[in-house]
C-alpha cells in the first residue's frame, strides 16, 4: 500500500471536523472539542504511517560518507582558490605542482565517493506523486492538483499534526466556558487542515490556494474575541500585511508561471537548472518575490508587524500562529522554492533580511512586559534564523530548526497560556512567583526556555548551531557574512537574555507594578490605534484580566505541556552528529546537508555554549541577583517600546494617503453614485404610481383605451406610411 | 353595380355604431350584441375581400370566426348571468368593482 492511498485523508480529516463543527457544533457542545481532537488524532497517526513509508522508500544516506565528501568538496575548493592565486601570482612550480598533484587526487577520489554515498537506492515510485486534472480544458494541462511526499512533506506533515494535536488538546481546558467553543474548534481545526493540505500539495498553485486559506483562519482566529476592539485592528492589520505580502508571491508566481508554463514543484525543479540557466537575473527577481510572501507569512523585517498584534487572539491560537502553522509556512514556501533560488542571487538577501530581523525581534524582545508578546518577537527572530539558515545552503540545518522550533515554541507559548490562565494576567511584572503556585508549567517551561536559549542537550541547541554552522561554512563568499555572524551570534546572546528575563521575573519574583507601566503601555498601544478611553473601558471588561493569586493548570492543559517538554528535548538528538545526523541525511533532498565533521563541530557547540550561558548570567545579575542594574537610555527603550516607529511609519506612509484618497471617493459613492441610483429606483416607483391611476377598473374605460390605441398606431402607420 | 366600396363603407358604418353601443351602453348584454355588430363589421370586411379577390380564404376564416363568436357569446352570456345572480343586475358598473 503506497502513502497515496491514505495520505489525502490527513488533511481531510480535519476539514470534516470543520464542516462538522460549523454546522451543528452547538448542538454537540463540548463534543465539538473532543471530535475535533479524535480527528486529528487519527490524521496523526497517517502522518506517523505516512513517514515511516516514506523512511523506508527513501533513499539512504551514508552519514560518514556524506561527511567525507563535504571535507572532500570544500578541500578542492579551498586549493582550486590557492591555485589560482597562485597561478596569478606567477609563484614557481615546485610550489604548485604538489598542490596541484593533490587537487587532481581529490577530484579523481569525489565520483567514487559521491556513488558510495548513496547507501541505498530510492524504492521505486519516491518520491510519491499523485496528479488528478484540475481547471483543464479542452485537453490543455491546466493546474493539476496532485501530491508529493517526500521526506520534507512527511516530516512537516507530522510536526504539523501532533503539534496542532496537542495544541487543540490544550484547547479544551483553555477554552472552556468560552461562548463561541465549537467555532473556535471549528477554526483551529481547519488552521491545521490548510496547514497539512498545503506541505503535501505538488503545485505551488495549491500551496498558494492552502496559504491563502491559512491567511483566512488565522484572521478569524486573531480576531476570535471579536467584540474587542483592539483584536478587531489586530485581525485586519493580520489579514492587510500578509495580503500585501501575498502580493509579492503571485507576481513570483505568475512570473513563474510565465516562464516555464507549471507551477508543478516536481517539473519545476527539474527544469530550473536548464531553463533559468544564464537568466540569474529572472531567477534572482522571482526569488525575491517569493521571498516577500514568505516575509509576510513568516514576520520577517520589515513586515514583522502583525505579529505582534495578532495576540490579541486566544493563547492556543499565538501557539498555532507561532509553532506548527503559518509562520512554518514561509520557511516552507523558501525550502521548496530552492531549486530556483539557486539560480539567482536572492539568497544572500534572505539571508541578511534574516540575520537582522533575528538581531532586531531578540532587541525588542526585551522591551516589553508582556509574556505572550516577548515569545511573538521570540518567534520572529527564531524564524529570522531559519531564513538565515536558508540563504546560506543550511537547507536542512533550516528544516532541523522549523522542526524543533515548533516544538518548544508551542511549549512555551502554551506555557504562557497555562501562566495567563493561572494568574489572569498577561505582564510577567504581574505576577506572583508563579513557581510556587505552579510546579508543572515551571518545569515545562524551563525546558522549552532552555530550548529556546539552545543549552546542550535541548532541541533547540542542535538545530541553531546547525545554521550557525552553515553560515561559517558561507563565509569568505564575499556577501559580507563575516558581520552577519556576530550579528547571529550576538541574537543568540540577546534570547538568552529575554528567556530568562521572562523566566525570572515571571515564575521567580513577586509581582510588582511593571517599570514601563503595562497598562500604560496598553494605553498607548490603544491609542495608536485611535481608541477611544470608552473603547479602551469597553476593551478592559472584554479582556477580564485582572491578577488573582495564581493556581495551576488542568490535566488538559499540562498533558500536552508535559508532551511538547519531551519533544522539545529529546527532538533535537534527531539531528545531532551524535547520532549520524539522521534527520539532516533523511531530508537531504540534493541540497548540501551541512555534515561537518564532529572534530569541527566543537568550536561550535563551545562557542555556541559560552554565549548562551553568557547571556543566561547577564540576564540573572540583572534581573535575577539584581547585582548589576543597567538602566537602558531613554530614547532606546521608547524606540524599542514604539517598536522602532514602524507602525507609525506604515500609517503615514501607506494608511493616511489611503484614507485621503478614500475621502473624495466616499464623497462621490454617497452623494453622486447613492443618490443616482436611488432617483432610478424612485423616478420608476413614481411612474408606477401613475400607471396604476390607469387601472381603474372601469371597463369602458379599457375599451375606450383600446380604441383609442387603435386609432393611435392607424395614425402612426399611415404617417410612416406603411401599408400592406 | 355594387363594389368593394359600398361593403367596405357597410362595414364601417356597422363597425362605428357598435363601437358607439359598446362605449355608452351599461347593459352588460347591450354591451356584448355591440361588441358582436363590432365583429360582424369585421366579417363583413373579410368576405368583401375574399369575394372581390377571388380568395377563398377569406370565406373559411370567416366561418371560424363564426364559430368562435359563438363561444364567446356562451362564455359571455354565462359570465353575466353569473354577475346578475350575484349582484341583482348586470351593468358595467358591477364590472368594475370586481377589482377590489
Amino acid at each position: 500500500m503506497t502513502p497515496l492511498s491514505y495520505a489525502w485523508l490527513i488533511p481531510l480529516l480535519p476539514a470534516l471536523a470543520f464542516a462538522i463543527n460549523i454546522l451543528c457544533g452547538y448542538r454537540l457542545g463540548k463534543r465539538a472539542a473532543w471530535l475535533s481532537v479524535a480527528l486529528l488524532a487519527l490524521s496523526t497517526l497517517l502522518a506517523v504511517a505516512l513517514l515511516i513509508q516514506v523512511r523506508q522508500a527513501a533513499p539512504v544516506w551514508d552519514n560518514a560518507g556524506l561527511v567525507r565528501m563535504a571535507e572532500v568538496e570544500g578541500r578542492v575548493a579551498a586549493l582550486q582558490g590557492e591555485l589560482t592565486e597562485l597561478r596569478r601570482l606567477g609563484a614557481e612550480a615546485a610550489v604548485i605542482q604538489p598542490l596541484a598533484r593533490e587537487l587532481a587526487t581529490l577530484e579523481a577520489e569525489l565520483p567514487t565517493l559521491a556513488a558510495a554515498v548513496l547507501e541505498r537506492e530510492a524504492a521505486p515510485g519516491f518520491p510519491f506523486v499523485s496528479e488528478l486534472a484540475w481547471l483543464s480544458i479542452g485537453g490543455q494541462e491546466g493546474i493539476p492538483f496532485g501530491l508529493l511526499l517526500d521526506p520534507l512533506a512527511a516530516l512537516l506533515v507530522l510536526m504539523v499534526a501532533l503539534v496542532s494535536l496537542l495544541i487543540h488538546l490544550f484547547s479544551i481546558g483553555y477554552m472552556e466556558g468560552e461562548a463561541r467553543f465549537p467555532t473556535f474548534f471549528a477554526y483551529l481545526s481547519l488552521f491545521s487542515a490548510a496547514m497539512l493540505a498545503m506541505v503535501m500539495s505538488r503545485n505551488l498553485f495549491h500551496i498558494l490556494l492552502f496559504w491563502e486559506l491559512m491567511g483566512v483562519m488565522s484572521y478569524l482566529l486573531i480576531g476570535f474575541y471579536y467584540r474587542k476592539i483592539a483584536a478587531q485592528q489586530a485581525m485586519k492589520k493580520a489579514f492587510l500585511v500578509t495580503k500585501l505580502a501575498d502580493l509579492g508571491l503571485l507576481i513570483g508566481l505568475f512570473w513563474l508561471y510565465r516562464h516555464f508554463g507549471t507551477l508543478d514543484l516536481v517539473r519545476l525543479s527539474e527544469l530550473a537548472p536548464s531553463l533559468l540557466a544564464g537568466a540569474s537575473g529572472v531567477a534572482t527577481a522571482i526569488g525575491l518575490l517569493l521571498f516577500v510572501g514568505a516575509m509576510g507569512k513568516s514576520a520577517q523585517f520589515p513586515l514583522h508587524v502583525w505579529l505582534l498584534d495578532a495576540m490579541e487572539g486566544p493563547t492556543p491560537v499565538s501557539a498555532m500562529i507561532h509553532a506548527a502553522t503559518m509562520v512554518a509556512a514561509g520557511v516552507y514556501l523558501i525550502a521548496r522554492a530552492t531549486p530556483i533560488l539557486v539560480m539567482g542571487e536572492a539568497l544572500p538577501v534572505i539571508a541578511w533580511v534574516g540575520g537582522l530581523t533575528a538581531l532586531l525581534a531578540a532587541l525588542l524582545a526585551l522591551a516589553f512586559t508582556d509574556v505572550k508578546k516577548i515569545l511573538a518577537w521570540s518567534t520572529a527572530s527564531q524564524l529570522g534564523l531559519m531564513f538565515l539558515g536558508l540563504g546560506v545552503f543550511g537547507w536542512a540545518a533550516a528544516v532541523f530548526h522549523l522542526v524543533t522550533h515548533a516544538f518548544f515554541k508551542a511549549l512555551l507559548f502554551l506555557g504562557s497560556g497555562s501562566m495567563i490562565h493561572g494568574s489572569g494576567t498577561q505582564d510577567i511584572f504581574e505576577m506572583d512567583r508563579l513557581k510556587r503556585a505552579m510546579p508543572a508549567t515551571r518545569a515545562t517551561f524551563i525546558i522549552g526556555a532552555l530550548s529556546l536559549i539552545g543549552v546542550v542537550p535541548f532541541a533547540g541547541f542542535w538545530s541553531k548551531d546547525k545554521i550557525l554552522l552553515a553560515l561559517k561554512d558561507a563565509l569568505g563568499t564575499g556577501y559580507g557574512y563575516e558581520l552577519l555572524l556576530v550579528l547571529a551570534y550576538l541574537a543568540v546572546f540577546l534570547t538568552a537574555l529575554y528567556t530568562t528575563r521572562l523566566y525570572l521575573i515571571a515564575f521567580e519574583q513577586p509581582s510588582r507594578p511593571s517599570p514601563w507601566r503595562a497598562a500604560a503601555w496598553h494605553q498607548g498601544a490603544l491609542a495608536e490605534l485611535n481608541m477611544s478611553a470608552k473603547e479602551v473601558e469597553h476593551d478592559k471588561r472584554l479582556s477580564h484580566s485582572h491578577p488573582h493569586p495564581p493556581h495551576e493548570s488542568g490535566w488538559q492543559m499540562l498533558t500536552p505541556l508535559w508532551l511538547l517538554a519531551v519533544g522539545a528535548t529529546v527532538l533535537g538528538l534527531l539531528g545531532s552528529p551524535l547520532l549520524g545526523n539522521p534527520l539532516q541525511t533523511f531530508v537531504y533532498y540534493g541540497a548540501k546537508p551541512y555534515l561537518a565533521p564532529l572534530s569541527k563541530q566543537w568550536l561550535g557547540f563551545v562557542l555556541g555554549t559560552a554565549v548562551a550561558l553568557a547571556g543566561i548570567t547577564v540576564a540573572w545579575l540583572l534581573y535575577g541577583s539584581q547585582q548589576l542594574s543597567l538602566r537602558a537610555p531613554e530614547p532606546l527603550t521608547r524606540l524599542l517600546q514604539k517598536r522602532l516607529y514602524l507602525d507609525q511609519l506604515y500609517y503615514r506612509l501607506l494608511a493616511d494617503p489611503a484614507t485621503r484618497l478614500a475621502q473624495p471617493l466616499a464623497w462621490f459613492d454617497l452623494k453622486v453614485l447613492e443618490r443616482g441610483v436611488k432617483g432610478v429606483a424612485n423616478s420608476i416607483s413614481l411612474l408606477a404610481r401613475l400607471l396604476t391611476l390607469w387601472q381603474s377598473g372601469y371597463v369602458r374605460l379599457y375599451a375606450l383605451s383600446i380604441l383609442l390605441g387603435t386609432v393611435a398606431l392607424v395614425l402612426l402607420l399611415a404617417i410612416l406610411g406603411v401599408n400592406a | 353595380m355594387l363594389t368593394l366600396s359600398h361593403f367596405l363603407a357597410l362595414a364601417a358604418v356597422l363597425f362605428a355604431i357598435g363601437l358607439y353601443g359598446a362605449l355608452t351602453r351599461r347593459n352588460l348584454v347591450a354591451v356584448l350584441i355591440s361588441v358582436d355588430i363590432m365583429l360582424n363589421a369585421v366579417l363583413i370586411n373579410l368576405i368583401a375581400f375574399a369575394r372581390f379577390t377571388d380568395n377563398v380564404q377569406g370565406d373559411l376564416l370567416a366561418l371560424f370566426a363564426v364559430a368562435i363568436i359563438a363561444a364567446k357569446v356562451a362564455i359571455g352570456l354565462s359570465l353575466f348571468l353569473n354577475v346578475f345572480r350575484h349582484n341583482g343586475r348586470a351593468t358595467v358598473e358591477v364590472l368594475s368593482r370586481m377589482k377590489q
